[in-house]
């Protein structure tokens, strides 16, 4: 079925269809349900995840490891945050009171400098391959423990998916739904104009017709697993939970707006907290821009501000409606800045060393794992690789590091990377959980 | 229209049946607009199809 030398021919007619069919039909999205892989959960308890992705690699300088006064520091200063000993950059002021529920990192490192592949790296916990596309967190949370939900899909991505690994080899069936703009939810999901119910019926079942001979003739699972999806699809657009995409149906919508902040991010945290209410497993919520190479001072606030509203608002929220001890928050990037200064007043990529944070669903917060050295050059202490944390939130999940699932040319993976351990002859994970986060 | 969107001929309930998906009776509508309704759900099923979809 997957004939991959045809697809070497720039954009492929099945790229093209499929494409077109995400833009103009909104039907590339919707994961479904095979209840014989229900597992029981291993581990922590949490059962949601809003994974904040930085886009385009922040400074940890600037954010959650200051250096003032020292030559790399530049002119960012720290301020308290009410726990001995842990200070965050000035840019985040309602995160620094909120710090005994935020665990830090300090110690992340990675193995590239380059932005795409650090990215598929962080969020697959596997290094980019030419033969295989590796799935991502929230498809490996829908194939180790089963969808939770009838119409709702297990995970959302809430901001730019372009480029995201998405559900990989476990196909169209565990793939997240793409929000682009939170103010408008998904996208293209009512009739196209000048069509009513009426004729949207009569066009379904003109298609199923034309299809019939197609699909007896050819049962392969790819052809099984769209016709189910879009039925997912059809049965998402006429039910009563797409109001839990249209954020104008969230209580007190203005007040909240003024706490999250009017911005991408904000409206995405508060997208992402009525979607694990409603049951949504893993959500993705993007905020990119932190590509600094030039005059960081000046475009510095223009990020850290939505991120400290957006999740300073979010733990108030997940707490005042008691879900902060079921969802882990996580915030990372692809990796850190150049503690250097370049010429043009802004800092470079820099994979060697940079942070990451960790809040609720059991992660024990007021404190810091790892440390970078005096200058915010490399990891002084415990470094933490994207499998490693990858890992730390599965643990805290109850997802099962060890089970293995094969890909379709019969390849073993794990949700946080394998390796072979040679004592028990078996692929074990090679991401290891922080354990110290955990209380 | 088989021709152009599947690239084979269709059958002869095929082809009933997408005769019958192109009369639109819709009186709000001129005969022109109703005519293209009529023709947009012939294309809208078949390029809708996994037939279309999957044959490289």
């Amino acid at each position: 079925m997957n004939v991959n030398y045809k697809k070497w021919d720039g954009l492929s007619r099945r790229s093209f269809v499929k494409n077109t069919a995400r833009t103009a039909l909104g039907v590339s999205i919707l994961p479904y349900a095979n209840p014989n892989e229900v597992l029981a959960a291993s581990g922590g308890k949490a059962e949601h995840c809003i994974f904040f992705y930085m886009g385009g690699a922040m400074s940890h300088m600037e954010t959650f490891d200051p250096k003032p006064g020292t030559e790399t520091g530049g002119k960012t200063s720290a301020i308290d945050t009410g726990i001995a000993g842990i200070k965050f950059a000035e840019y985040l002021p309602n995160l620094a009171k909120r710090a005994k529920d935020i665990a830090v990192i300090r110690s992340m490192t990675q193995k590239t400098g380059d932005h795409q592949d650090a990215r598929y790296w962080l969020t697959t916990s596997y290094q980019p391959r030419s033969t295989i596309v590796h799935p991502s967190m929230g498809a490996w949370g829908q194939r180790l423990q089963g969808k939770r939900l009838e119409t709702l899909p297990d995970s959302v991505i809430i901001g730019n998916s372009n480029n995201h690994p998405g559900p990989g080899f476990f196909g169209p069936t565990y793939a997240p739904l793409p929000v682009a703009d939170p103010d408008v939810g998904i996208d293209n999901i009512g009739f196209a104009r000048g069509v009513n119910e009426d004729l949207f019926e009569k066009r379904l079942e003109l298609m199923n017709t034309f299809d019939a001979g197609f699909r007896s003739k050819f049962q392969h699972d790819e052809v099984k697993s769209y016709t189910q999806y879009y039925d997912e699809t059809l049965k998402l657009m006429q039910s009563e939970d797409l109001e839990q995409f249209d954020l104008s149906k969230e209580p007190d919508y203005q007040k909240k707006t003024q706490r999250y902040g009017n911005t991408r991010v904000g409206k995405g945290a508060m997208l992402a907290k009525r979607l694990i209410k409603a049951g949504v497993r893993f959500v993705e919520v993007g905020h990119g821009g932190w590509d600094m190479h030039d005059e960081l001072w000046d475009r510095i606030e223009g990020k850290t501000n939505p991120i400290d509203m957006a999740l300073s608002a979010l733990i108030d929220d997940l707490k005042a409606e008691g879900l902060f001890d079921k969802t882990v928050i996580a915030l990372a990037t692809e990796f850190g800045r150049t503690p250097v200064i370049n010429v043009n007043g802004g800092r470079d990529h820099h994979p060697r060393c940079f942070s990451a944070m960790l809040a609720g669903g059991g992660i024990q917060g007021g404190q810091v794992y790892g440390a970078s050295d005096e200058a915010g050059n490399g990891v002084k202490e415990n470094p933490v690789e994207p499998k490693d944390f990858n890992a730390t939130i599965a643990h805290a999940m109850g997802l099962d590091l060890n089970k293995v699932v094969y890909s379709p040319t019969g390849r073993p993976f794990l949700i946080a990377g394998h390796t072979h351990d040679k004592a028990t002859d078996s692929i074990v994970t090679e991401g290891k959980p922080i354990m110290p986060l955990f209380s | 229209m088989f021709l152009s969107i599947l690239g084979r001929y269709p059958s002869s309930e095929e082809k009933s049946k997408a005769q019958s998906g192109m009369r639109v009776r819709d009186k709000s509508i001129s005969d022109e607009a109703a005519e293209a309704k009529g023709i947009g759900s012939v294309v809208w099923a078949l390029v809708n199809t996994r037939e279309f979809l999957f044959i490289q």
